[in-house]
């Protein structure tokens, strides 16, 4: 029993050593089977997984866009407007759960959500697979890397691999995260100060800067009370888990290339990064932030735009 | 006719002698050590999770990627565990084990949905605890604030002090309120910085009984019984499986010595006309013998496996826990070492400063009467030094001060010493260690358990240095302290005496506690054995001693009289 | 004091740097860095008298800085700062470092600047030592003896095998012997020491042999020791070299090689022995061992 004591008092003393930033930068590489990568990325891109053939899931997360589709909520099928922003795919396969309710554990388990989803692709995986295994070039390709062949599993995992393969290290923030000084200038480091003082990094921590913990929107002042026209997705993990205690909670985005994922939110009402930060400070942290500090923080989170097979994201 | 009815005897025969032989040979050993360390696995994981949560609430962890990783890596083994076969390992029996395995699963999902809100919570109490000094001062630097000076520091003072130990509220909340109402006439800006500093101050005074609920919430869900108790389940029903083979071993025996019986008889009434089918019969009886005499010896050699594995495990971890142990402290040693080192200078070398000035200021306060006070700002400066002179109290005040603080330093100094003795991570290997040294570091380690209660006596004799490991010794020596300690029910003393006999030097930790029940006593150093309630101690602790010292070529003995004491003598050979 | 040396202090913690600066900024030209590489710049662009460096720095370790210091200016004295003793630290900043003393984190103000002066004083005759002419003649080289402090016959043997004929090898199987071929024979110039001999520890007589006999160069061959008491061999023995048991011959034949020549470069150039200068034991002063000692050399 002294000994557990003991181990612990020293176990945290190390760590608060050792771990000086709560940002770490993101690898440089990933260890990924590259044909499933690619057999992915076809699967992605393809419309046909939607029910009436007009929406992929790069529809919505193009990576051209910053992995999103730069608009308060989604289009589905049939033109029908989403109840959510979408997230970014960029990194998502470092964050802790997926969606803003964090309802999937997993990216693989996430592929399920958006097909069968009736504002989004309103299909179903008999309908995927039926589609699927009419092209000999899936049924060839699948058979190639998966020896069952076309199956649910397989679709989920190959998707999922190919958006792991969506990281974006090297941003100019992890290059002074690994020692380069000079990466960042005077006043991004004056506006990471700001970031760490005001207490954004007790939520926006670790290496994707979020994305690893469920906080209320509203902490310090109610958010949804300001807004109104409540809506479902509002409810956040209360939807998930039906706890009064969930009540208008989501996972932490993360803040990587948050400089090109506009607008904001869940809702997607913030349409700058000034404006988020506002937000961000009155109702998370109930404070006002001066306008040349938020100036100074803003151009901090520009920071944190990173690379994608070795070209800045834009 | 007849020679039908032997080809069926013979066939039913070698398909009952399969049947029993298959039967002996139930017991997988190795997917059920795969399935047992897979629970070993979750109880380790789990206590790093908990470890991990205890950082961020002391602020310790500054992200919450090593938690969120733990959690994927305690999925993953999860998996694991629901991939194995159960019902081929363990037979048709295990539907206590799953029960368990279900409330298990029950509970730490129940934990985890507790840390979430755990850290959820912390984010936003560690935050405004942070924030609340700033937001004081930043009240401070505004105009006209200077009446509310008195009130401000008393809330700060109060809510950084409730931030951390168990106060009572209301006291808070009559602060809070006191400085809003002193506030309401003040300017806006003033008004609005005094109602930020308000709405954290409930921030924090409504988060932190929260966060404690979730960790006492968190601390009462702990699996490790359950995965205990799943250990033992599942132990049983490997051991259960063994028993079950047992009959069929015997029946396989009486079998072939009735199949023995029957071929004799037969080879006696039909020795001459079926000498082939006495031949066969033959043969048979010696597949029977090296059948009876492989199952007798792979079942010898099962339990033998099985009783190494576990003593295996057992040091395993102990060995591990004392390895990270060491390390931790080399790290700990040097980071501390380090401001402790410029701390310390700092403050000789501000002592320097403080005499000089202080001598300075003698010689001015000399120099000054002598100028008449209309010359430039004598009289003015008279004063100053009048002034000077009422602070001289102070000035003493001063440099005692800085003695104390120089003298903390030395005993956080002293400590630091002292862990690194303990666990002598540089003296990995074996050399000659003083075991008074070891005792005193031990003593000092275990000195919050004594508190007001138990009185050491020390009877050190003049003994010579010992070959040993010294981690390990130290270790022996803080658990039969602990113990002495936890036999001593209200007052008490420990005594420790060291000496010489022939050529072993003898340890005695003497307590005048409880004193250990006869029969409980020859089983003391069993592993697992404990008289603590489940989760207080382990078990292990005098096992292991006992096997340190059998390494060492030392031994450790017990006496004790119920109501009298309990003696631990330890005994460690002096010579090379 | 003349401000006319200058010293050098090397830590990744600022804050050590700014006290150690204040503490000595009134005696000496004080360079500080938290960098190693720009602590070489340092060396090399000014005439540094006296380095005192940390051992844990991320760039550069304190034994490796020490190390390129020693090839860049091997007049300038070298001593190791360092909150944590680890043994494999200890044991390089020694052989490779051939440092000159060991400081250890928390420091105490008068100590370390009575160090660090003494220091400054034997940096300060080295830089100003000019370097003898004369190269010694071959003759001188063969009477020199090599003392070997062992009852392990392996190690004497090994060391027969690499040093003659060129030099006299001999053996000391107790501290009685050693201590008596020390005083009696003058031409030893090499010792080669276990630490622990018949079952007693020869650190106190080895210090007490440097300090009566400075010129004598000591490589240490031992076991695995505790941090604490090698730290005390350097500071207080000033130990050449320490190998650690078991030896390679080729080891144990360049580090010969090293100490001989060291001896060599003393005997040709005797302002290099201000180095060897050791502190006085101060553990075990009262002890019998103490006095056995003492007898031994009166």
């Amino acid at each position: 029993m002294l000994f557990r004591v003991l181990i612990c008092i020293i176990l945290s003393l190390m760590q608060n050593v050792c771990a000086k930033e709560p940002i770490t930068p993101i690898p440089l590489t990933m260890d990924l089977n590259p044909d499933k990568v690619a057999l992915g990325q076809l699967l992605f891109e393809d419309k046909r997984l939607s029910h009436d053939n007009t929406i992929a899931c790069v529809s919505c997360h193009d990576l051209a866009k910053g992995g999103t589709d730069q608009l308060s909520h989604s289009i589905g099928i049939n033109d029908t407007e989403g109840d959510i922003n979408a997230p970014t795919v960029f990194n998502s396969g470092f964050n802790f759960r997926q969606f803003w309710n964090g309802r999937a554990a997993t990216l693989e388990e996430q592929v399920h959500g958006p097909i069968h989803h009736p504002k989004e692709m309103g299909s179903h995986w008999i309908e995927v697979i039926n589609k699927l295994k009419k092209d000999q070039a899936y049924l060839k390709k699948f058979k190639a890397l998966y020896p069952q062949g076309i199956q649910i599993q397989n679709i989920k995992e190959a998707i999922a691999l190919y958006e792991r393969s969506l990281f974006t290290p090297n941003a100019r923030f992890d290059q002074y995260l690994r020692g380069n000084h000079k990466a960042i200038s005077s006043d991004e480091k004056k506006g990471y100060t700001l970031f760490k003082q005001y207490g954004c990094i007790a939520c926006h921590q670790g290496m994707n800067i979020g994305g690893n913990l469920y906080q209320v929107f509203g902490v310090l002042n109610n958010y949804f009370e300001q807004r109104g026209n409540i809506t479902q997705a509002d409810l956040g993990r209360f939807t998930v888990t039906g706890k009064e205690y969930d009540r208008y909670r989501f996972k932490v985005p993360s803040l990587r290339n948050v400089e090109i994922t506009a607008p904001y939110f869940h809702d997607g009402s913030a349409k700058t990064l000034k404006e988020a930060v506002d937000i961000m400070a009155f109702h998370q942290l109930g404070r006002t932030i001066p306008e040349h500090e938020k100036q100074l923080i803003v151009i901090f989170l520009k920071t944190l735009t990173g690379t994608y097979q070795g070209v800045l994201l834009k | 006719m007849n020679k039908i009815f032997t080809n069926i005897v013979t066939v039913l025969s070698v398909i009952l002698l399969i049947f029993l032989y298959q039967k002996t040979q139930l017991v997988d050993t190795e997917q059920h050590n795969q399935v047992i360390s897979t629970l070993g696995t979750l109880k380790q994981l789990e206590a790093v999770w908990i470890n991990q949560v205890l950082h961020s609430r002391l602020a310790l962890n500054n992200n919450y990627d090593a938690m969120a990783d733990t959690w994927i890596t305690l999925e993953t083994t999860h998996q694991r565990w629901q991939d194995f076969q159960l019902k081929r390992i363990y037979g048709e029996n295990i539907a206590h084990a799953e029960y368990q395995k279900t409330a298990y699963l029950a509970q730490i999902t129940k934990r985890r949905e507790y840390i979430e809100q755990f850290k959820s919570v912390n984010a936003i109490l560690s935050n405004s605890v942070r924030y609340f000094p700033t937001a004081v001062s930043e009240l401070m630097r505004l105009e006209d604030t200077k009446l509310l000076v008195g009130d401000v520091n008393a809330l700060l003072s109060a809510v950084l002090r409730y931030s951390l130990l168990p106060e009572k509220e209301t006291q808070i909340q009559k602060l809070i309120d006191n400085l809003q109402e002193k506030g309401a006439l003040s300017e806006q800006d003033i008004r609005s910085q005094i109602n930020i500093i308000a709405s954290h101050a409930r921030t924090i005074l409504k988060y932190r009984p929260y966060i404690d609920a979730i960790l006492e919430q968190i601390n009462i869900l702990s699996t490790a019984q359950k995965i205990d108790l799943l250990t033992t389940t599942y132990v049983n029903l490997q051991d259960a499986r063994l028993n079950e083979s047992t009959p069929y071993h015997q029946m396989l025996m009486v079998f072939s010595g009735l199949l023995l019986l029957l071929i004799l008889f037969i080879a006696y009434r039909l020795r001459v006309s079926y000498t082939a089918l006495n031949r066969a019969n033959q043969q048979l009886k010696t597949a029977n013998d090296t059948l009876e005499q492989r199952v007798t010896e792979r079942t010898r050699i099962l339990s033998h496996t099985l009783e190494q594995l576990k003593d295996s495990q057992m040091q395993l971890v102990q060995s591990e826990k004392m390895a990270s142990l060491g390390q931790m402290v080399a790290g700990l040693v040097h980071e501390i070492n380090t401001p402790l080192g410029y701390v310390k200078s700092n403050i000789q070398l501000i002592q320097t400063i403080f005499s000089n000035l202080k001598h300075v200021l003698q010689e001015y306060r000399a120099l000054i009467v002598n100028i008449p006070d209309h010359i430039s700002n004598g009289k003015k400066l008279k004063t100053q030094i009048e002034e000077f002179d009422e602070l001289k109290e102070d000035d003493s005040t001063g440099e005692e001060l800085l003695k104390d603080a120089l003298y903390g330093l030395k005993q956080i100094f002293e400590l630091v010493i002292n862990l690194k003795n303990f666990s002598r991570l540089d003296l990995s290997n074996i050399s000659k260690v003083d075991l008074h040294e070891g005792l005193n570091s031990s003593l000092l380690i275990a000195k919050h358990l004594f508190k007001n209660k138990i009185t050491i006596n020390k009877q050190y004799g003049d003994i010579p240095k010992v070959k040993c490991a010294p981690s390990q010794i130290n270790q022996v020596f803080l658990n039969l302290l602990t113990n002495a300690v936890q036999a001593i029910e209200n007052k008490g003393s420990i005594i420790i005496t060291t000496r010489v006999k022939n050529d072993h030097v003898l340890v005695l930790i003497q307590d005048n506690g409880k004193g250990i029940p006869k029969k409980v006593l020859p089983k003391i150093f069993d592993p697992f054995f404990t008289t603590k309630d489940i989760g207080e101690g382990t078990g292990m602790g005098l096992s292991i001693s006992y096997k340190i010292l059998q390494e060492h070529g030392g031994n450790i003995e017990v006496t004790s009289q119920e109501g009298k004491g309990t003696t631990f003598t330890v005994s460690l050979p002096t010579g090379i | 004091m003349s401000k006319n040396a200058t010293i050098l202090f090397v830590d990744d913690e600022e804050r050590i740097l700014r006290s150690l600066k204040v503490l000595f900024k009134s005696s000496y030209n004080v360079h500080i860095t938290t960098n190693g590489n720009d602590a070489l710049d340092i060396i090399k662009q000014n005439t540094v008298h006296v380095i005192v460096s940390d051992q844990r720095m991320p760039e550069m370790l304190g034994v490796d800085l020490l190390h390129q210091v020693k090839e860049y200016s091997p007049n300038t004295v070298r001593l190791l700062l360092t909150g944590y003793s680890e043994l494999g630290a200890i044991v390089s900043s020694v052989n490779k470092g051939e440092i000159f003393r060991y400081i250890k984190k928390p420091w105490d103000n008068d100590n370390i600047q009575s160090v660090v002066h003494q220091a400054v004083r034997i940096g300060g005759e080295l830089f100003n030592a000019t370097p003898p002419s004369v190269p010694v003649s071959h003759s001188e080289k063969q009477k020199m003896g090599i003392l070997v402090i062992d009852d392990d016959i392996e190690i004497y043997r090994m060391v027969k095998e690499i040093a003659e004929p060129q030099y006299r090898v001999t053996q000391g199987l107790t501290m009685e012997s050693a201590i008596n071929s020390i005083t009696h024979q003058n031409d030893i110039a090499v010792l080669i020491s276990e630490l622990s001999l018949a079952g007693e520890d020869m650190s106190l007589a080895l210090k007490m042999i440097k300090q009566h006999a400075p010129n004598l160069v000591i490589l240490v061959l031992s076991k695995v020791q505790d941090a604490d008491s090698l730290i005390s061999l350097v500071n207080e023995g000033k130990i050449f070299r320490f190998l650690l048991k078991p030896v390679r011959k080729e080891l144990l034949e360049r580090s010969l090689n090293s100490s001989i020549q060291h001896y060599l470069s003393t005997q040709e150039n005797p302002a290099l022995l201000a180095c060897e200068i050791v502190e006085k034991t101060q553990k075990g002063i009262n002890s019998g061992l103490f006095k056995r000692i003492t007898n031994l050399f009166s």
